[in-house]
């Protein structure tokens, strides 16, 4: 159950998807980098970064057009968030 | 009249301006069919019952997707006034979604043209499933190939297609001379703010205008009026539908994600470039960097009497 995935594994999971969507391997995609002037992560990586999450967590995403816009700096902010929107949606789809 | 120069607003308008009419349309129709060709029953579970690929109109943002998308078949309706008998040619018909339900609703003539042939089967298959078949025709062409007659028709749609088209005078040089007298122009469609807001060049631009959808050329509102009435027509009516496609978008969205294992089964990878380019659409239209409008033009006077439509309060 996604609702109940403790933060370490959905971090893990967050860290897969973001080098995926940015085709580098998972060791650069630390959860303390920082996801725009670290990672380079634009409007459409960050649009189908979170898709990818969608995918796999089954759960919506809010719309972002950045990071910023969610008050989300690092990979690990977006972990977090992640949990928290889980939580909250306890794992509906939409 | 010496040629408009219309601004070339991203890169792939630059590379479009250098091809030739006959390569563009040759790129045109290869690359836009290629969304459109997805198999039908993907769009069925993502849009409204009659598959209208183009935005509903929303009195609140509460209302559903097909309370929105009747309201503007409605509406396009009341604004043409299509008579028995008269001609109405459809370009980029899509499913046949608009051209089905003005068969339905009154007794012209139809004409629909798309760049897909899986559109033009299920259009011509609802038209007979619908019983309006002897008075809809469905061909498979560019709007520059088939190169209408003049004053052949009553009435030229473009309902979220004149987007995908780069010649743009062209086309409505040739739909100013294929309207007979009393005929009118309808296009809902997006544009771009005439001043530069939000970056066009950017990777989210391209996905949508390019990798999502082919080939798109947005132009500011006041080019395509201007372009309208250089093609020999009297504007009537123009409407702003931009937060209405907010809402359209999110419902389709919201569609995707529900039917997301069943467009993966159809189409591996799909419903990742829908949500992509229909999530960039929807931050675009909610910041207004791109704007939607329906319009309506007429040659010489006008069938209908826009001064009497209704808008809410004592202004009324």
């Amino acid at each position: 159950m996604a609702a109940n995935m403790p933060l370490e594994e959905i971090g893990r999971e967050v860290r897969n998807i973001i080098a995926d969507a940015l085709k580098r391997p998972v060791e650069q995609v630390p959860l303390t980098a920082s996801l725009e002037s670290g990672l380079g992560i634009d409007s459409l990586a960050m649009i189908e970064i979170n898709i990818a999450l969608e995918e796999r967590f089954r759960f919506a995403m809010p719309d972002m057009a950045s990071p910023a816009e969610a008050n989300l700096k690092t990979v690990e902010d977006l972990s977090r968030f992640v949990a928290q929107q889980l939580a909250h949606q306890k794992g509906r789809l939409v | 009249m010496t040629a408009l120069n219309l601004e070339l607003r991203h890169p792939d308008e630059r590379v479009a301006a250098q091809r030739t009419p006959e390569e563009q349309r040759a790129h045109e129709a290869r690359e836009v069919a290629q969304h459109y060709e997805h198999n039908p029953e993907i769009f069925s579970l993502v849009l409204d019952k009659r598959l209208a690929y183009s935005t509903g109109v929303f009195l609140s943002p509460d209302e559903d997707l097909e309370t929105a998308q009747a309201r503007k078949f409605a509406r396009v309706a009341a604004k043409l006034n299509i008579q028995p008998g008269e001609k109405v040619l459809d370009v980029g018909c899509g499913w046949g979604s608009l051209l089905l339900y003005l068969a339905q609703h009154t007794e012209g003539q139809f004409h629909g043209i798309t760049l897909s042939s899986k559109q033009r089967e299920v259009a011509l298959q609802r038209a007979r499933d619908w019983g309006v078949a002897e008075r809809v025709r469905v061909d498979l062409t560019h709007v520059e190939q088939l190169n209408p007659a003049p004053e052949s028709y009553d009435v030229v749609l473009f309902s979220g297609s004149i987007v995908h088209m780069h010649n743009r005078e062209v086309i409505h040089q040739l739909v100013g001379r294929t309207l007979k007298p009393g005929g009118r122009l309808f296009i809902s469609d997006c544009y771009f703010p005439a001043e530069m807001r939000g970056d066009r060049d950017s990777s989210a631009t391209r996905y949508i205008f390019v990798t999502a959808l082919g080939y798109c050329r947005l132009l500011s509102l006041s080019e395509e009026l201007n372009l309208i009435e250089r093609a020999g027509l009297d504007l009537l009516h123009v409407e702003d539908l931009t937060s209405s496609y907010v809402h359209t978008l999110g419902h389709w969205i919201d569609n995707v994600r529900r039917n997301r294992e069943r467009i993966e089964a159809m189409a591996p990878g799909f419903s990742k470039v829908l949500q992509g380019y229909m999530t960039v659409a929807k931050l675009s239209f909610a910041k207004r960097t791109a704007l939607e409008y329906m319009i309506l033009a007429t040659k010489g006077a006008p069938k209908v009497h826009v001064a009497g439509w209704p808008i809410p309060g004592n202004a009324r």
